[in-house]
């Protein structure tokens, strides 16, 4: 046995040690997924017959997207098709299943599709040794909230027999580090209030509800964030590179920007297996829109069996939607008037996206940042709100416009903090939105060091450490 | 070999900057305008002292009472803040202040538990009893905070006193304003689930300060303080309840006075379970009517508001 194939199996009795500390029992599921994908991409790959490789890889798809149906959807299905029932005038008997969520399930299914996926289209060749390829859908530090890596990117790392680097260890531990920050300093520290505003929405003033949706939208994007690269770092030290899942999403000026800045892994595996799969953008406006929308729509149903998920991906669909035909208008607008002079004394529409002198593209951007940002926060009420009635609380409260004062805020100095430490985040990633502007990266060895301290002090002095589990490990 | 000294000098510089940056944000605390900041700068004189929870804090107003009464009033009272912890800032008190004459004090923190420790924590910098209660509920807190002192100051406290570092926070009941809508009281009053459930620990830490300050001379009233009258109504029982047990529990020396149902005006609440200043004004009038303090000013040139009798 090789030094290799040692390592490769102790990280996978680690991963399933990891997997089945939380229940043992869906241990044979995961290893079932591994053998039937395994074999799967192994028969793709052995034969020529298209018509034979196309089977397979339809009962595959259907296999693994079965898997997810059964444990994630089928309660959802079923209530759903009540609710029609008995918006027709009847009333069906069907049982409700005890079914738990496996953790992870809708990670490491996607990833399994991909693998399978990317050797019927000829991206990859198939994994030879089951083990390495039970490491790929079980390696521990993505299993459980991701990123969904690619096989076509991680099979090859798992081929190699890394040595003990101190460079990435380091790497790696200050990557960590920065993810607990983000998870238990900014993440939990903002969770209280956004539980306590939101927990009754209809009490609450206006002022709260739009503080807590904002906080809000800062607390999913550091606990995620913050998982993430807690991943990527424990990955980083085992010798492996997932890349990145978040680049400061918030700074999108554009819906088409912020899904390639948002949990990256999962949006560029929805358009890859789904958005081109159904034409993507190459068969007319229409067609466009509508494979724009499906998609959106679908990756909002994978974050959960409820329809509130549904209408947050379904806006998203709308505002991509949305923002091409914008950007079409604007662009036959341009080309209408065929000048390249600044259209001040013209409709404010064209001003506000005319980009032909410095002064307006200095000053578009950071509208259109805030506009994407609100539009985003209106959709994590959908997100976070436990069902659609309280949705609607939340949004009735906040146009309602009832009561803007400070003084209505409840717990305020907790308010202040959250305030402040938003404030210490968006900082810093404008910071590192300069560097990329000037294709810098943020090297000093010194400041680095300066940082792991500063947040080595700051997790005692201001984390929060009652046992918030991390958001994306429901779905 | 060398990873190990690099881990040893990180080590080295956290706990240095640790012990730093913590004695640094002790002399913020300690210089702020907080109530608890002020217990502990010591050498207060007070005539009246409040205690309690939120009620106390909004139910009793120290510049209004100050100001009908000429008596120097401090309070004590913080929200969600049990009879076990009032116990520890209580007795900080008498040890570091000059005694005062008349403890009022809102019985309802005897339901609350101990969670403020929490935030709290900080205070056992300064306080050996708050450091023996710390350690006796949080014995987690307790200890990591003696390795990093940093996280003694996790919490409210620390923007509590940054925001109240050159004021007072006697003054803000003085701004309470707000009053509840009608109809959002009778939703409140439905969907809550408040029980008043007596903690033992509370009961026995209230009887101690009770016995304890007679002893020492000072004149102790116990208050039940207003509610809003839908939520008084609903909980009626409950706080009956609750009353007779404290009762039980500290004697017949000291009689509670059950201002629960005393205001009526609607206008006087912020939310179901505390007043607003209007309201802390009427109660103020309704105990100088029953005596609970004396007043040196003539009835006829108190404030409107004040003028106002409910039943």
């Amino acid at each position: 046995m090789t030094r290799g194939t040692m390592r490769l199996m102790v990280i996978l009795l680690g991963s399933y040690l990891f997997y089945g500390w939380w229940d043992w029992r869906f241990l044979s599921l995961i290893i079932l997924s591994t053998c039937c994908n395994f074999w799967a991409g192994s028969l793709i790959s052995a034969t020529s017959d298209s018509k034979f490789r196309k089977i397979i890889l339809w009962t595959s798809i259907v296999g693994n997207i079965g898997l997810l149906g059964v444990f994630k959807y089928l309660n959802f299905f079923r209530d759903t098709v009540i609710k029609v029932f008995e918006g027709l005038g009847f009333n069906p008997d069907i049982p409700t299943l005890s079914i738990i969520l496996p953790v992870g399930i809708s990670f490491f299914t996607f990833q399994a599709l991909s693998y399978v996926i990317d050797i019927y289209r000829g991206n990859m060749e198939a994994e030879p040794k089951l083990l390495r390829f039970a490491v790929y859908i079980s390696l521990f530090p993505q299993l459980v909230a991701g990123p969904i890596v690619r096989a076509s990117q991680l099979l090859p790392e798992l081929r190699i027999d890394h040595k003990l680097d101190m460079k990435r260890i380091l790497i790696g531990i200050e990557m960590i580090l920065i993810g607990y920050f983000l998870k238990v300093v900014v993440s939990d520290s903002l969770a209280p209030i956004v539980d306590l505003i939101l927990s009754s929405p209809s009490h609450e003033t206006s002022l709260s509800l739009m503080v807590a949706v904002s906080f809000f939208a800062f607390q999913i994007y550091c606990d995620f964030n913050g998982y993430s690269l807690i991943a990527i770092g424990l990955g980083k030290m085992l010798g492996f590179d997932f890349g990145q899942n978040f680049n400061r999403p918030y700074f999108s000026a554009s819906f088409s920007e912020f899904w390639t800045r948002w949990h990256i892994s999962l949006s560029s595996w929805l358009r890859d297996y789904l958005y081109i799969p159904l034409g993507g953008n190459k068969h007319g406006r229409i067609k466009t829109f509508r494979n724009l929308v499906l998609t959106m729509l679908l990756g909002g149903l994978w974050h959960g069996a409820s329809w509130n998920f549904v209408i947050w991906g379904a806006l998203h669909g709308f505002y991509l939607v949305m923002q091409r035909i914008f950007s079409s208008i604007i662009k036959s607008l341009k080309e209408a008037i065929h000048t390249p002079l600044l259209f001040t004394q013209q409709t404010s529409l064209v001003t506000f996206v005319s980009v032909t002198t410095t002064t307006s593209r200095f000053l578009s951007r950071p509208l259109l940042i805030l506009l994407v940002f609100g539009l985003t926060c209106f959709s994590w009420i959908f997100f976070r709100a436990p069902d659609l009635q309280s949705s609607l609380d939340i949004i009735f409260g906040i146009y309602q416009l009832d009561d803007l004062s400070p003084l209505s805020i409840p717990s305020k100095f907790l308010v202040l903090k959250g305030v402040l430490l938003i404030m210490v985040i968006l900082s810093c990633e404008a910071f590192g939105f300069w560097l990329e502007s000037r294709n810098r990266t943020f090297e000093s060895l010194r400041l680095r060091w300066l940082r792991a301290m500063l947040i080595l002090w700051s997790i005692p002095l201001l984390g929060t450490f009652k046992s918030n589990s991390f958001i994306y490990f429901q779905f | 070999m060398k990873f190990s000294l690099y881990i040893l000098v990180i080590i080295l510089i956290f706990f240095t900057g640790d012990r730093i940056f913590s004695h640094f944000l002790a002399n913020i605390i300690q210089s702020s305008g907080t109530k608890f900041s002020t217990v502990y700068k010591g050498k207060q004189e007070n005539n009246v002292i409040l205690l309690g929870n939120s009620r106390s804090d909004s139910s009793f107003c120290p510049p209004d009472i100050a100001s009908l009464t000429s008596l120097k009033t401090f309070q004590l009272g913080h929200k969600g803040m049990s009879t076990n912890i009032a116990e520890v800032f209580w007795r900080d008190y008498i040890d570091l202040n000059k005694k005062p004459d008349i403890l009022l004090m809102d019985i309802t923190n005897i339901t609350d538990d101990d969670k403020l420790l929490y935030d709290l924590k900080a205070y056992s910098h300064w306080s050996d009893r708050m450091k023996s209660l710390l350690k006796k509920l949080d014995e987690t807190a307790y200890y990591t905070s003696l390795l990093s002192n940093l996280y003694l100051w996790n919490g409210e406290v620390l923007f509590r006193s940054l925001y109240f570092k050159n004021r007072t926070d006697q003054k803000k009941c003085l701004q309470s304003k707000r009053v509840v809508e009608p109809a959002t009281a009778l939703n409140m009053t439905k969907k809550s689930e408040s029980e008043f459930i007596i903690k033992k620990e509370n009961l026995n830490a209230l009887q101690r300060i009770v016995k304890d300050s007679i002893n020492v001379g000072i004149k102790v009233v116990l208050v039940f303080p207003p509610l809003h009258p839908e939520f008084a109504r609903n909980k009626k029982s409950y706080i009956q309840s609750l009353i007779n047990t404290t009762q039980l529990k500290i004697g017949n020396d000291i009689q509670i006075l059950d201002y629960s149902m005393v205001i009526q005006d609607t206008n006087a609440f912020k939310d179901i379970g505390h007043l607003n200043n209007f309201g802390s004004k009427l109660l103020l009038n309704k105990m100088i009517a029953d005596g609970v303090f004396e007043t040196s000013k003539k009835l006829s040139s108190l404030p409107k508001e004040v003028l106002r009798l409910d039943n």
